[in-house]
């Protein structure tokens, strides 16, 4: 196996791999197929998977035996994400506490989105705030026709990231969920005068929507089993017992280009979807590139 | 004498969305051309709810918007085999100038069985566009 350095050095201009190199090069590229016989022979922290296959063709395995970052070789972006991924292997605690530096390739930092009028930010502590909040996202995607092309998904996937922060994120010292089983029309508040984040920014080529919860409870066993179920098909079942639907996680990924999950055990668990400007046919069918990190 | 009972949907299929009681014995009209956003929680509320509707009642769905059809299509039980899509939106993208437009397709005129014919349309500059969905959303017109 290669460093990413070696093997794609010469995607970025000179003067960023100048920049970049010391840390291109602690970082391994595991091209999945190719290198598949080298999948249990390899610490799967600080490398990054190269792949064609998307979720319903073999690459939940990866995730599984504890890769985190899964790049799509086959998408013109491929070597912002590359680059991106290379930085989130080697800097998980930098990315959970600001991560825009990282969904736009580390040239803007969240200072500069603020400062553009191209960020978002707002914290909640319960269901009921909802509404307003997505209809505030709402005005604030309308900032451009691209994105207002994509209003509706990224609605959509903020409203199942509040969701999940209020009723399914909130857990207590001993590992009980306060909130998971109350009705979802109620107005549940995040416990222990705790709150979350939604957040929205966006830059020439894509739009980001994220959500943080103080929790950190979303368990990597769970999550990947969920993602076999709903991704054994292309038409998931919705889950009749129990008050979540099931289904959050597969709207997200189906519709968004990119997805980021990391979770840092017990204290914050980060959610984020990253649009392309492009419409959204382009995002539905992009080859997804995928983060999941429990860490 | 009526002919159908007509639904209006309006506002967010979600959680807190009301889902009335309907008497089966005329064809159920559906109409979505008001449903802003859909979540989750709104379609399991959804498929609870038109799950009732056994043969031999008639639905049948009409302008549902892009957002519905996305949705719906990920989703097994949210058309059900009793519904028929008598009319939906397409989205429509221009690449130069970012805007969409959704156009209405309506079975009959637009739209038979698996061919759809989308009306063009051109962008504020007179530019044509593009019809801007992945192939996975004509799905609903194989069932």
């Amino acid at each position: 196996m290669k460093s990413v350095f070696e093997e794609y050095g010469h995607l970025w201009p000179q003067d960023v791999v100048a920049k970049v190199e010391p840390l291109l090069s602690r970082v391994m590229v595991l091209q999945f197929p190719r290198d598949k016989d080298q999948i249990n022979k390899v610490k799967p922290q600080n490398v990054v998977v190269v792949t064609d296959k998307n979720l319903y063709d073999g690459n939940i395995q990866l995730f599984e035996v504890g890769f985190e970052h899964c790049v799509q070789s086959t998408r013109d972006d491929f070597a912002n994400e590359l680059l991106a991924s290379s930085l989130m292997a080697l800097r998980p605690e930098s990315f959970m506490k600001d991560p825009i530096p990282f969904f736009f390739n580390g040239f803007q930092t969240s200072e500069m989105a603020t400062a553009s009028g191209r960020h978002f930010k707002v914290n909640f502590s319960s269901s009921g705030e909802s509404s307003t909040i997505l209809q505030e996202l709402e005005k604030f995607l309308t900032k451009n026709n691209e994105m207002a092309s994509l209003k509706d998904i990224c609605v959509q996937a903020a409203d199942e990231m509040i969701s999940n922060a209020v009723f399914n994120a909130p857990m207590r010292p001993g590992g009980t969920r306060p909130n998971v089983r109350l009705p979802r029309n109620q107005d549940v508040f995040i416990p222990d005068s705790k709150y979350a984040t939604l957040f929205s920014c966006f830059s020439e080529n894509r739009v980001i929507i994220g959500c943080a919860d103080p929790f950190g409870s979303l368990e990597k066993r769970p999550f990947l089993n969920h993602l076999r179920s709903v991704f054994a098909e292309v038409s998931a079942s919705v889950r009749m017992t129990g008050e979540s639907a099931g289904l959050g996680l597969k709207f997200l990924i189906e519709n968004a280009a990119n997805v980021y999950v990391l979770v840092n055990p017990g204290k914050q668990t980060l959610i984020a979807c990253g649009f392309l400007l492009e419409g959204l046919k382009a995002n539905a069918g992009a080859s997804k590139h995928l983060h999941f990190s429990f860490r | 004498m009526p002919t159908h009972t007509l639904i209006a949907l309006s506002g967010a299929l979600s959680e807190d969305s009301q889902m009335p009681a309907v008497s089966v014995k005329l064809p159920i009209h559906i109409n979505f051309k008001n449903v802003v956003r859909l979540n989750s929680r709104g379609i399991k509320l959804w498929c609870q709810w038109i799950g009732q509707f056994k043969a031999p009642a008639r639905l049948h769905f009409e302008e549902c918007p892009a957002i519905v059809v996305k949705s719906f299509n990920l989703v097994k039980g949210c058309i059900p085999d009793t519904a028929q899509v008598d009319s939906f939106f397409v989205p429509l993208y221009s690449s130069p100038t970012g805007e969409r437009k959704d156009v209405l397709v309506v079975r009959g005129r637009d739209f038979d069985g698996k061919d759809v014919r989308v009306p063009e349309q051109k962008d504020s500059k007179g530019n044509p566009m593009e019809v801007d969905v992945h192939e996975t959303y004509w799905s609903f017109l194989r069932k």
